[in-house]
């Protein structure tokens, strides 16, 4: 076995052990938390090495295919939730950020690698390094504030039905969830934004034309509207609840339309990706 | 082990024998509440309580802990009699005549007296299980009972490891968490709702028992701002200032709902006085922020149709006091493995328990032996009064050695002895073996623990 993949696979195992830890303290003792949070920054560590390695010795930033694209925003993922959240981390925002990379590294790692030498001509261009990582992190933005969206409706519906079971009381407030929603498109937001902003100037230098409209361009437009709605409606409005929600859920499908459905099914400039 | 006692000894050895831990007492189950109150001692009388105790009973150590469901007498002493003793004396302080309350009084011994008081740290043996306050309410009794003077090295180990016993199985078990009352109930409801309940506005409808208790516990949590509403202005003007709180006139409620973030709801109206229309207008107003709104009134105050409005969370006397249920019964869940931690501590403490033992019969036993050589080596200078100061120093330092010698194995394996689970000879049997008795307390020994 070799070394990528050892350290590999101990990256999948802290983050899978912290996600265990985080599921298991949900509602319970707060001790574990802490140990879990522990296990997810030694992962993630590893993982920083991983990419770094992975980045040196293909002489380019490895986001050049899904598979190190996959594994760049499970790094995004958990960077932003171990970076943004207080000392004390809600144990299942926690166990969401785990499964999210478990499920991104883990997919991405049997994904076929990048041959290493050959490098499409569209992609060597100091654009594209910005352009990849903000548009992948503001993914990893977007996915958590999904996951937030999504505990934010089981929380309303706990309440509403007056179910306060361990994992009602496990969950974080309302507030706290809508909060941590509103926090990650705000780092989601801006970093996509620059990402197809650096998109359409490496486009101009790389094909000529600012903007295309190729299936990968639409979609992700269509994401950056449903993202600036939702901010539109939470931070100007100020409106809270299921409408901010349901923007939630729609702009992450969009997200994963633009991320992996422009490269299954539809042709365009940007489906080399594989 | 006091049949080893003829009735003489047990006259001369008054102190001797091994140190008993013993707890006499009564709680909710084994007494009403009437023998309860008799009972009890309040916090003030308590140094007074122990001063008592220490003269009509001979202890060397003791702490009461007097609550509204207990009165517990917690003694080091040196004869399996003192229980009786304690058990006489709690009965003459009080006043009681007759022995019926005795019946209702508990007897627990060395580690069983432990095991009672870590169950009782623990919140196990509570009317409440996992409560807190008792720990509160032990820590304050031993804290009395120190500063008076009546501990020494035994209770304040018991009592610092009964504590830490308490505090761990609250963190490491689920037995002190959720809803205690209907109080807690509500503000734990708010938490899952709002984050900071300091930026929270409560305001309060009418004023009956439990809404003041309700806002009680969401002022303990942290919420400031208080609005009060009431029918009666001057009876309005008088909560808002106990609550540090604005009043707001009962017309004015509509304009005055949506600025609140929790609505304690319990007059004696007998229609609803919040509709669904006034609180679908106040959540408009506040863009979607929730409100909860906790009708406690009976009949209600809320209409029940404005559980339907998003962002409203409607919970009425029931709703709270099923989740009070609820958690109570997870919390009995919980008894098992409390338990668990009870026992594994109860190991720890009593290895400890029986080392603490071997301390004055060690220190006995040494005082004695160098008495012995002190009152040789005088003699011999009697004797011999041309000895040279050099030649004094060498019998000094070889009557020392040879103490030291034979002191040393039967002092390590005394300790060793104590301290295992087999004791294969008590405290006693090696006082009488080696002549000595132990001095009663150990007061340099108070902060050991």
């Amino acid at each position: 076995m070799s070394t990528d993949a050892i350290i590999l696979l101990f990256t999948i195992g802290c983050y899978t052990a912290a996600g265990a830890l985080f599921i298991w303290s949900v509602g319970g003792p707060s001790a574990k938390t802490k140990s879990a949070t522990i296990l997810a920054t030694i992962g993630l560590a590893a993982h920083t090495g991983l990419i770094v390695a992975t980045g040196i010795r293909a002489g380019h930033p490895p986001f050049t295919n899904l598979r190190e694209s996959l594994t760049f925003v499970g790094w995004a993922v958990m960077a932003i939730f171990l970076t943004t959240r207080r000392a004390r981390k809600p144990a299942v925002l926690g166990a969401a950020a785990s499964l999210i990379c478990v499920i991104a590294v883990g997919f991405g790692s049997v994904l076929p690698k990048s041959t290493n030498d050959y490098l499409l001509p569209a992609l060597k261009n100091k654009w594209s390094i910005v352009h990849v990582a903000t548009s992948l992190a503001g993914y990893a933005g977007f996915v958590l504030a999904f996951c937030s969206a999504l505990l934010h409706t089981v929380q309303e519906s706990l309440l509403r039905n007056k179910r306060t079971n361990r994992l009602q009381q496990g969950l974080p407030s309302l507030d706290a969830l809508d909060r941590f929603s509103y926090k990650m498109v705000a780092i989601g937001f801006p970093l996509f934004t620059v990402g197809i902003v650096t998109g359409s100037l490496w486009a101009q230098s790389a094909w000529g034309s600012y903007w295309s409209w190729d299936p990968k361009e639409t979609w992700s437009l269509v994401t950056w509207l449903v993202y600036a709605a939702y901010l539109h409606v939470r931070a100007l409005h100020g409106r809270r609840g299921r409408l901010a929600n349901r923007l939630l859920v729609i702009g992450f499908i969009c997200t994963l339309i633009t991320f992996f459905g422009v490269n299954f099914f539809a042709g365009g400039l940007h489906s080399y990706n594989w | 082990m006091l049949a080893y006692y003829s009735a003489d000894s047990i006259a001369t050895h008054s102190e001797v024998g091994r140190m008993r831990l013993v707890v006499v007492g009564l709680n909710h189950k084994t007494a009403p509440v009437e023998t309860r109150e008799q009972l009890s001692i309040e916090e003030s009388q308590l140094p007074k309580a122990l001063a008592d105790l220490r003269a009509s009973v001979q202890l060397s150590e003791s702490v009461i802990l007097s609550t509204c469901n207990r009165t517990e007498v917690y003694a080091c002493c040196a004869f399996d009699s003192h229980g009786d003793s304690i058990a006489k004396w709690l009965g003459s302080y009080c006043n009681l005549s007759g022995e019926s309350y005795l019946a209702h009084l508990y007897r627990l011994q060395d580690e069983k007296a432990a095991h009672h008081l870590f169950r009782v740290a623990s919140g196990i043996d509570s009317m409440v299980t996992g409560e807190y306050q008792v720990l509160a309410q032990l820590k304050n009794a031993y804290t009395i009972a120190r500063e008076s003077g009546f501990t020494g090295s035994v209770l304040n180990y018991l009592f610092h490891h009964a504590i830490s016993v308490g505090k761990r199985v609250r963190t490491e078990t689920a037995i002190g968490r959720g809803a205690f009352s209907v109080g807690s109930a509500a503000a734990r409801l708010a938490e899952s709702i709002f984050e900071d309940l300091k930026g929270c506005t409560v305001m309060i409808l009418g004023a009956g028992k439990m809404a003041e208790q309700t806002v009680a516990h969401l002022m303990s949590t942290g919420t400031k701002n208080v609005l009060v509403a009431n029918r009666t202005e001057l009876r309005a003007a008088a909560l808002a200032t106990r609550y540090g709180a604005r009043a707001v006139d009962f017309d004015d409620l509509e304009a005055a709902l949506p600025t609140a973030d929790i609505v304690v709801a319990s007059t004696s109206a007998r229609e609803p006085i919040i509709t669904q229309d006034m609180l679908k207008r106040s959540i408009v107003k506040r863009r979607g922020r929730p409100m909860f709104v906790i009708d406690i009134a009976v009949p209600r105050n809320v209409e029940p149709a404005a559980a339907n409005i998003e962002g409203v969370f409607l919970y009425n006397i029931d709703d709270l006091q099923a989740v009070v249920e609820k958690d109570r019964i997870a919390r009995s869940a919980e008894i098992e493995r409390a338990e668990c931690i009870i026992a594994q501590e109860l190991i720890r403490f009593a290895e400890r328990f029986r080392s603490l033992e071997a301390v004055p019969v060690i220190t006995a036993i040494r005082d004695k032996f160098e008495t012995i050589r002190e009152t040789e080596v005088a003699k011999l200078k009697r004797k011999f009064p041309d000895l040279s100061p050099d030649q004094l120093s060498g019998i000094d330092a070889m009557t020392r050695s040879i103490v030291n010698k034979i002191c040393h194995d039967p002092v390590i394996r005394i300790k060793e002895f104590l301290s295992s689970e087999e004791c294969p000879i008590n405290a006693d049997l090696l006082c009488q073996l080696f002549g000595v008795c132990p001095k009663d307390e150990q007061s340099e020994e108070v902060d050991r623990t």
